[in-house]
């Protein structure tokens, strides 16, 4: 069970809370590397990635629920990139 | 238990130190960088000697999901006050030194040659730096990054720090900055360029379900303040306006209080319509009160993009220097950046040089071309020779105090407190609690730590000791504040702010701020009081701090600060604005504020002393007025 996220990089803070949240609900430990969802921040130029590790995720939503840039959606069954 | 990782540069040794009760007693961050400092320092060391002590101290919620828990203090003797040196700044690299298992980073000694240290979890390393000595800030992180992965993050100091100005800063990771008070200047007077840190660990919750409350609490509270969406928007920037309408802009040196044209050029909406792109977050941030910006308009810097704009950056380069056009701001605040300097100092001496120069106290063929407010050509070349510590520069690479004294009758065109370059605002368009802070706090000219929970930049004085209260009694009310403090501050029921208490309980806040980790500037992280952050700590820790033990800790550790600067030699005289202050009327454009009292300055300096308890370690000084 993983999520199928939309990510909006314009809107993304670069705060690292998803991941934040992530690691704590899922790992027990407040630790960005370890969340099923990874953003990457380029600091020189602020763009920010989004990884989603399915194996990990245990799609409980918490990443979009808490973004405060509200940056993360789930996407539409039919917009899945299968 | 804290965990201290020693790097003696001499010889390049390392040491890990685990400590007790250090973090009980001191909090953390600033608190036991401030222990440390004091016990490991000599009384009379040369600030730029070996022998000074580099600090770097993580916060001791860093690391966690609180509001901004991501910052780190970096302190030592100052080479611009001869006093008690810090600086704070936010981003991941405090995060990742908890996560390596470190929480306090103490340099000593001289490395022989230009060297960089490598915390990479447990793996410490002191590296070479001959490929990066002599470089940028921007050009060595992108270096130490493809050298050692780009998931780390870097403390750099530019050319200005490896030449010692004195008031050069540490830059982390490009654009943050440990900005005030010349850390810079003493990581390089120790031959270090970089302090680089990865770390995969976590930092151990004592009561993961505590905690979880604290944190649902937290955010909500930020969350849910009237004063979130507007900081969101504007960030800092949102003080542009105001700061123009009540007259107290630092322009031209202190000079002049508003300009006729500041909103359309320089306020909030121009920033916001013609330069903002994206909102910016610190890790752990959901306040985001940085920005990205873009340039879109024709000329030379069209496409430029950097991050900001900041409300010092405006302040600073836009009023101080009298620059109109924001992207030559943006230019201002790149060199910086580049070079490693305090934004407020750098344009404190260029200002400085710039009256001086106006008022025919220096010549021009002593600087090589002429200077003047407002021409960003001159004063960007002024402030690259400061980095550089080129011809005239090298004078004001020494901070404005002491070019005041090495440029004969210029000293009166030298803005600083205990010499440390004022930013922000002129105290004579409203002497309050933030501008008795310039006065009050432990490392001189200050903007940022005596700035009260119920601020308001356009609220009004009732008195020379009161500010007008400019919240409703629900707000008070709801303040997390100790209630006693709360009745001797605002008086019972709520009628006023008296400044000199206010100063005290703000400073005190602030250090418990400053030593936890979390952010102080949005306004609404200092709604966030004592009360919280002792719950925070005994969730995360197991301690038993309460809202009264956790003040008096903070007190304590303000004190040792003030104990550290009386040891290196402060004066009561000390706590001083300059002359300009007390002689002459700030003209702003429909109101003119006239100048300060100094015996209405001297009565709020002596309240404050009595309420810290600190008038007898002057032995009677304070008393000559």
């Amino acid at each position: 069970m993983s999520l199928n996220l939309v990510f909006h990089p314009e809107r993304c803070l670069g705060c690292k809370i998803c991941a934040l949240t992530c690691s704590w609900q899922n790992e027990g430990v407040y630790q960005p590397d370890r969340a099923a969802i990874l953003i990457e921040v380029d600091e020189k130029t602020r763009r920010c990635r989004m990884q989603l590790d399915r194996n990990k995720c245990s799609a409980c939503k918490l990443c979009i629920k808490e973004c405060p840039g509200k940056a993360l959606e789930e996407a539409p069954e039919e917009k899945v990139e299968l | 238990m804290t965990t201290l990782l020693k790097i003696n540069l001499n010889s390049g040794e390392t040491a890990i130190e685990k400590d007790e009760s250090l973090r009980r007693e001191y909090l953390g961050g600033l608190g036991v960088n401030t222990r440390l400092l004091y016990d490991l320092l000599a009384q009379g060391t040369d600030p730029l000697a070996p022998e000074n002590v580099l600090i770097f101290g993580a916060g001791s919620l860093t690391g966690v999901l609180l509001p901004t828990a991501c910052r780190t203090e970096v302190s030592a003797k100052s080479p611009l006050s001869g006093l008690f040196g810090t600086s704070n700044a936010g981003g991941e690299w405090g995060p990742r030194l908890r996560y390596a298992g470190f929480d306090h980073l103490v340099i000593t000694g001289r490395s022989p040659e230009p060297a960089y240290i490598v915390i990479d979890n447990e793996n410490i390393a002191v590296k070479s730096a001959a490929e990066i000595w002599g470089k940028d800030v921007w050009e060595a992180t992108d270096w130490l990054k493809e050298t050692h992965g780009h998931d780390f993050c870097a403390a750099v100091i530019g050319p200005a720090g490896e030449n010692m100005v004195r008031f050069a800063s540490i830059q982390n990771d490009y654009f943050a900055s440990w900005g005030r008070t010349g850390m810079g200047a003493v990581m390089g007077s120790k031959n270090l360029k970089a302090v680089i840190v990865r770390g995969s660990g976590s930092v151990p919750v004592h009561d993961p379900k505590g905690l979880n409350r604290i944190r649902r609490e937290a955010f909500q509270r930020v969350q849910e303040d009237p004063t979130f969406g507007i900081i969101r928007r504007y960030g800092s920037m949102v003080g542009s306006d105001p700061f123009n309408q009540i007259g107290s802009l630092p322009g031209h040196n202190f000079n002049r209080g508003s300009f006729d044209n500041w909103e359309q050029a320089r306020g909030r909406k121009a920033f916001e319509s013609g330069y903002k792109v994206k909102d910016v977050a610190c890790f752990s941030c959901p306040i985001a009160c940085c920005h990205w910006s873009r340039v879109e308009e024709e000329g030379p810097y069209e496409g430029y993009e950097t991050r900001g704009l900041e409300i010092t950056f405006v302040l600073e380069f836009g009023a101080k220097l009298g620059l109109e056009s924001v992207p030559e701001i943006f230019q201002c605040v790149e060199l910086c950046n580049r070079q490693g300097m305090d934004v407020i100092s750098a344009a404190g001496a260029a200002a400085y040089l710039a009256e001086s120069f106006q008022k025919r106290a220096v010549k021009e063929k002593e600087i090589g071309f002429p200077v003047s407010f407002g021409d960003f050509t001159s004063l960007y070349r002024l402030m690259e020779m400061i980095a550089a510590r080129e011809g005239i520069g090298d004078i004001l690479a020494h901070g404005v105090k002491r070019a005041g004294e090495m440029l004969p009758g210029t000293e009166r065109f030298a803005m600083h407190v205990k010499g440390v370059e004022m930013p922000t605002k002129d105290p004579r368009a409203k002497m309050d609690v933030w501008a008795l802070g310039y006065l009050t706090n432990t490392r001189g000219g200050d903007s940022l730590r005596t700035r009260s929970p119920v601020e308001a930049i356009k609220g009004g004085l009732v008195d020379h000791q009161t500010e007008a209260l400019e919240v409703d009694q629900e707000y008070i009310a709801r303040l997390d504040m100790p209630e006693d403090l709360k009745k001797k501050i605002f008086g019972d029921p709520p009628s006023g702010i008296n400044i000199p208490a206010m100063a005290v309980y703000s400073e005190n806040l602030i250090t418990i701020i400053n030593s936890t980790g979390l952010c102080i500037r949005p306004q609404v992280l200092r709604s966030l009081g004592p009360d919280f952050y002792a719950r925070a700590l005994n969730a995360l820790y197991g301690y038993e701090f309460d809202e009264l033990s956790i003040y008096r800790t903070a007190e304590n550790i303000y004190s040792l600060q003030h104990r550290f600067n009386r040891r290196e030699g402060e004066s009561f005289s000390s706590y001083q604005f300059p002359t300009r202050f007390y002689k002459e009327t700030l003209t702003a454009d429909g109101c003119t504020h006239l100048p300060l009292r100094p015996a209405q300055v001297l009565e709020n300096i002596r309240d404050y002393m009595n309420l810290r308890r600190w008038e007898q370690s002057w032995d009677g000084e304070h008393l000559k007025g």
